[in-house]
């Protein structure tokens, strides 16, 4: 019960924010995943692995029309939803003036959530990922997009 | 016996009185009847006119006219295609409406607005999640001794249980 509405307070805070002046919001649907599962090219075959099980992406941003303090005021909103026990702390990075948070919630046995918050004075964001996550999915997302680096954490992974 | 008063038979016969043996008594009188009488002479024209039409024969077969039309090819054809011309309506009408009542499907929302065109919404989704290995990289640009580190795996090892 906690979860759920957990879950619905992001979805909520979302949902606030969404359309509105100054504000950016991408919600990607279940159907594109499943639009992706269909695809016959095997290079995408690491797209299709990726978004198996994934039920939503969703990104929120506050942009530079906004005033500092409305900026301000929508991560602390944001930090205060995921600073509940619930979510647990990934990774965090600093770079500069910079904080990406990443913070994880599983059910036990499996993530349900996966969430990544910029804290940039110029553009915070929020982005999390719904559905059945597994840690490789996302590293290999990363790799897929060039990420360097990141393949040290699948080698960890395999050796536990 | 009294001769028959054939003017009486006569007025009978004109109110419907008459037995058909009375009639052809009368019918046979009047044939040979050359009297004055006026009424005589009158039912004389009148029994003679009768007996002629009773002789007239009609040639028109009206079983003709109840006998089924055979259908021509013409209009066999006609039926045909007229079935299949509705049976395509039917099916295109179905279709139509069909379509018209299907519901585009959304595969993302931009800024609330629903998003049904599938490349627009790739583009989408590549960028997000782009977005999200740009903000990865930062994290592990410099994981080189990755492996030497405790903490990252014991936190992974925790998730996967």
């Amino acid at each position: 019960m906690l979860s759920m509405a957990q879950e619905s307070q992001l979805n909520v805070v979302f949902d606030k924010y969404s359309g509105q002046e100054g504000y950016t919001s991408v919600y990607i649907t279940s159907y594109m995943f499943e639009l992706f599962s269909k695809l016959d090219d095997e290079s995408d075959q690491d797209l299709e692995n990726m978004t198996k099980g994934l039920k939503a992406i969703k990104i929120l941003t506050a942009g530079d029309k906004l005033d500092s303090k409305a900026r301000d005021a929508f991560y602390q909103e944001i930090s205060k939803v995921v600073s509940q026990p619930i979510y647990k702390d990934f990774m965090i990075v600093k770079d500069g003036k910079q904080e990406i948070v990443f913070k994880v919630r599983d059910n036990g046995s499996k993530i349900t959530e996966f969430v990544m918050t910029v804290n940039d004075p110029l553009e915070p964001v929020l982005l999390y990922i719904l559905g059945d996550i597994d840690i490789k999915q996302i590293a290999k997302m990363s790799k897929s997009m060039d990420v360097k680096g990141f393949d040290k954490l699948q080698k960890v992974e395999e050796k536990q | 016996m009294e001769p028959l008063d054939y003017n009486k038979l006569l007025d009978n016969y004109y109110e419907g009185l008459t037995s058909v043996a009375d009639e052809n008594k009368l019918r046979s009188y009047l044939k040979q009847y050359d009297g004055d009488n006026p009424e005589l002479l009158e039912a004389k024209m009148l029994f003679g006119a009768l007996d002629a039409e009773k002789s007239e024969t009609l040639d028109l077969d009206f079983e003709r006219f109840f006998e089924p039309k055979q259908p021509t090819k013409i209009r066999k054809m006609l039926i045909y295609m007229g079935s299949i011309a509705a049976a395509a309506v039917i099916v295109l009408s179905v279709n139509f409406m069909l379509r018209v009542t299907e519901k585009p499907v959304i595969y993302a929302y931009i800024n609330g607005e629903p998003i049904s065109d599938k490349e627009v919404a790739i583009e989408y989704s590549k960028q997000a999640m782009k977005n999200l290995s740009v903000q990865f990289n930062k994290g592990t640009e410099n994981l080189s001794c990755m492996s030497t580190l405790n903490k990252p795996a014991i936190l992974l090892k925790s998730i996967k249980q």
